[in-house]
């Protein structure tokens, strides 16, 4: 394929479009056209990206407290 | 000594005070009004809640936030013979488990006043603002909000290390 036809046919391949807002959005390899969601759009996501967030800043500060002592 | 509990136990108290306020309407725009605009824009019955409740709410919200920062800043200041402060935002030792909450809560300050405030600003009309830059301006505040409401957790989960953490989480 040809750079040309790459940028005429790219709505086919996985790369950064343009989303709303003019945000990129970087697509999944091999999905074809769907997009990553952001977490942040659903309560649940928000919910369980700050439990995962606090989990891995709990491990950092035991690690680190362990290197301390 | 006991004028230094004094103002210790005074800015835990406040702090508790401002902080409840400010997580309270944090969650309340989350969990609730969202919801609701998107029901009331569909009924048509939206303004009452973008004119008379919105701004009176951000007001708390947004001075509730820097109150709360202000009595944990003086409560940190009121340890350790007066490097609590420094001790808990440089992540020395005990302070590490509050240094992280501290941090976390000045992002979220940071957030407040930045991205929520000055795009809600265009959103309720008092910066003027086009309908597409109000429609970015909504989007940019919905996510600076829900990035907040995320960082809460751990916030609250390091704020609130204390006997129950020590002997739970060894915090």
């Amino acid at each position: 394929v040809q750079p040309d036809a790459w940028v005429a046919d790219r709505g086919n391949y996985p790369w950064p479009r343009e989303g709303v807002f003019g945000a990129r959005r970087l697509l999944v390899p091999g999905s074809r056209g769907a997009t990553m969601k952001n977490p942040l759009d659903s309560l649940m996501g928000t919910v369980i990206s700050g439990l995962v967030i606090t989990l891995v800043l709990y491990v950092i500060v035991k690690v680190t407290e362990g290197a301390a002592t | 000594m006991m004028v230094e509990n004094s103002i210790a136990g005074l800015a835990r108290w406040l702090h508790f005070i401002f902080g409840i306020m400010w997580i309270g309407l944090l969650y309340y725009f989350n969990f609730v009004q969202v919801a609701a605009l998107k029901d009331a824009n569909a009924d048509g019955t939206a303004a009452g809640i973008t004119k008379h409740v919105l701004p009176r709410a951000l007001w708390y919200f947004r001075w509730a936030a820097v109150c709360t920062w202000l009595m944990g800043a003086i409560l940190l200041l009121t340890m350790d013979n007066g490097n609590g402060f420094v001790k808990a935002f440089t992540f020395q030792a005990p302070f590490q488990g509050i240094g992280i909450g501290a941090w976390l809560g000045t992002i979220m300050l940071i957030n407040v006043w930045t991205f929520i405030w000055q795009n809600q600003k265009k959103v309720i009309g008092i910066t003027p603002a086009t309908d597409e830059e109000k429609a970015k301006a909504r989007r940019v505040a919905f996510l600076a909000s829900r990035t907040n409401t995320m960082l809460s957790i751990p916030m609250l989960f390091f704020m609130a290390a204390g006997f129950t953490h020590k002997s739970m989480f060894g915090l």
